[in-house]
């Protein structure tokens, strides 16, 4: 067991809408050690980013972190003022961004704008700072005198790598990758996971690896943390997510993903649709869509427990020692 | 291999002009967004067409489906050359020919009912149909895509209907009139997992149901593998490799499909070995290269690769690769018998 980077706890963000409010986020409790890559799974809609904006406080209204702690190492995020989180962010924990294309200034070379994040954080000359940008663009590969280029002389692929560049300018412990690589083709894709997986190893970074590609993730993560309508449903290392879920929402993930050695298997689509989070009553959020759902999932919400050391899920199943097998 | 052709295509081209220098000098350059495809697909089979983003996956469907003229090509469908033909007679055709694209939230108008959607392709093909037997038979499909009852889809409009329903509204609208070919681009790469699921079984089962023949387009080699016989790679324009799905993913041949494969199959080891998959480069579709296309990204290249394009050959029974590489020592059958994969 490693050090603790991050740690969340309870974490709630709401979102105000005409019709009432959104329990975007609700609960959300995790944490990151050094040097692990964590893997956060779940659909379009289901938080994952805006758990992200809330580690990161870049919440606005009409969102709200209204519950929760956030510990950078010994440091609280929720609470903590603008200037504080100032000093934080980049130096400490920083973000690559989803479209890298829309990341960066399309009027200011690349190497600019990463010289910007290190000089305002830093107190370096400007030389210095150009001289760790060459650096950083020789890190993530590329050509060192390509600083002077700007964004759409690059391709999508290598626009990424800036931004990874950039995330990095000021060498911090804790990246959050949200969907960076989604959009990309296969292998430009997989090439910048090689690159951030690299890096992880080099730098000791421990980062949070937010996607709805299953495969990808697995194959990369040591912990997995799958969120659905809200709610973290499980944490657990990858080879337990994958061998022994123990969520139904976990296990028909993995039952909806197509196996490219396995390709016999039946691939089944989970039923029914997300629940609309506006004003949701106290329930399991999965409880419409799920199998084995009872009367309690109907009216109680599962806390997420720990099934065996360093396992956790969010279903009464667990308590109730139901046994988990299709039966249809 | 006994089964008749349905669609075959022969050496089927596309280029775009693209126009670029100042005002005064303007200069033009030709994009070949298809580069000499050839493919035929039998009665009853699923053909998949993977390749990354701008490799022209969508642009030979778009031809095929006569949305765009080819350059040069012919496409043969039941043994009728579909290229030159006049817009009426296209039209006849296309009664047997339909097609299911990438996004489902832009392709039903959202102006319509559903039951107006599925009633328009009917108003078009079946002129001698009464009201009724057109209603009856929205119905039926509107069942047979697993949308039930019907009655309570058919009122609604597009936006009343998550993604997932109206794709199968989208793959209603293809197969109401019973065509016996369907090009799907990329059906399911704005879905969900636990619906994406859903809809590629939907296909399967219509398949198996109408007898229907296939071409499917994805990015996504699992997917691919899920749902197709077959597998063409295409890589900027043109077919690298085709063959059966499992021999495609058991042995894959070129280069280019070796790195995508083993990508999906054990990213980790990709991980570790990238440098003798695959190189980085940029992929740049104007510059018109003597040689391979890949040549830019590939590991293994010799002087032959700058200089000759490689054909398509057969290499057994079921599969063809376009590499000049193939067959030499260092790619040779004992490294295809699965070291690299």
């Amino acid at each position: 067991m490693g050090k603790t980077v991050l740690s969340v706890e309870n974490l709630s963000t709401f979102y105000k809408t005409d019709k009432g409010i959104s329990r975007a986020v609700e609960n959300v409790s995790f944490t990151v050690e050094e040097g692990e890559i964590l893997g956060l799974i779940g659909e379009s809609g289901c938080g994952k980013s805006t758990v992200a904006q809330s580690i990161l406080r870049l919440i606005e209204y009409p969102g709200k972190v209204v519950k929760g702690k956030v510990f950078l190492h010994e440091k609280e995020l929720i609470s903590a003022s603008e200037a504080d989180l100032y000093d934080i962010r980049w130096s400490e924990i920083s973000v690559i961004p989803q479209s890298a294309m829309n990341a960066l200034n399309p009027v200011h070379r690349i190497g600019e704008q990463i010289m910007e994040a290190i000089l305002i954080h830093e107190h370096v000359s400007k030389k210095e700072a150009l001289d760790r940008t060459k650096v950083l663009l020789e890190l993530v590969g590329i050509d060192r005198e390509r600083w002077k280029s700007y964004p759409h002389e690059f391709s999508g692929g290598m626009k990424q790598r800036v931004a990874i560049a950039m995330a990095l300018a000021c060498y911090p412990k804790m990246i959050i990758s949200d969907e960076s690589t989604t959009g990309l083709d296969v292998l430009t894709q997989s090439q910048v996971i090689a690159l951030l997986k690299d890096l992880q190893r080099k730098m000791n970074l421990s980062i949070i690896l937010i996607s709805h590609d299953l495969p990808m993730v697995t194959s990369i993560s040591d912990k997995i943390a799958i969120m659905y309508a809200g709610k973290l449903v499980e944490w657990a290392s990858t080879d337990d997510i994958l061998h022994d879920a123990r969520h139904p929402y976990s296990r028909a993930l993995l039952d909806a993903t197509p196996d490219l050695i396995n390709r016999d298997k039946k691939i089944v689509s989970i039923p029914g649709t997300v629940p609309n989070l506006v004003n949701i009553k106290s329930c399991c959020r999965f409880h419409t869509r799920c199998p084995f759902a009872f009367e309690r999932c109907k009216v109680e919400e599962p806390e997420l427990k720990e099934v065996k050391p360093g396992h956790f899920a969010a279903c009464f199943l667990e308590e109730e020692n139901h046994e988990l097998t299709y039966t249809s | 291999m006994s089964l008749p052709t349905l669609l075959e295509v022969v050496n089927l081209k596309k280029t775009f002009v693209r126009r670029s220098g100042s005002f005064l000098k303007p200069k033009k350059t030709d994009v070949y967004a298809v580069n000499n495809v050839s493919f035929s697909i039998e009665k009853g089979e699923i053909l998949g067409i993977i390749g990354e983003s701008g490799c022209g996956k969508t642009t030979t469907v778009r031809m095929i489906m006569r949305l765009m003229n080819e350059s040069n090509g012919k496409i043969l469908f039941n043994g009728q050359n579909l290229c030159g033909l006049s817009d009426e007679k296209t039209t006849k055709v296309r009664k047997d020919m339909q097609m299911i694209f990438q996004d489902p939230y832009d392709t039903l108008n959202p102006g319509m009912r559903i039951v107006d959607i599925l009633m328009e392709p009917l108003h078009a093909h079946k002129p001698n149909m009464t009201k009724e037997e057109k209603y009856q038979k929205v119905k039926e499909t509107t069942e047979a895509i697993e949308l039930i009852p019907a009655e309570d889809f058919l009122n609604r409009f597009p936006h009343q209907l998550s993604g997932g329903q109206r794709q199968r509204i989208a793959i209603a609208r293809a197969v109401i009139l019973e065509p016996s070919f369907i090009a799907a681009d990329e059906p399911t790469s704005m879905l969900d997992v636990s619906v994406r699921a859903g809809i590629l079984n939907l296909l399967l089962d219509l398949r198996e149901k109408m007898g229907l023949t296939m071409l499917f387009i994805t990015h996504d080699l699992s997917t691919a593998s899920y749902m197709c016989d077959r597998i063409a790679v295409m890589y900027q324009g043109s077919i690298v490799e085709i063959g059966e799905t499992q021999k495609i993913i058991d042995f894959p041949t070129h280069p280019y499909t070796k790195a995508l494969v083993s990508v999906v199959k054990d990213l980790n080891s990709f991980i570790e070995n990238r440098e003798t998959m695959i190189l980085d480069g940029e992929v740049d579709s104007t510059k018109k290269t003597l040689g391979c296309a890949f040549v830019s990204r590939c590991p293994h290249q010799e002087a032959v690769c700058h200089n000759v394009v490689p054909s398509l050959e057969q290499i057994d029974k079921v599969q063809s690769v376009a590499c000049h590489c193939f067959g030499s020592s260092k790619m040779g059958i004992s490294e295809r018998s699965g070291a690299l994969v």
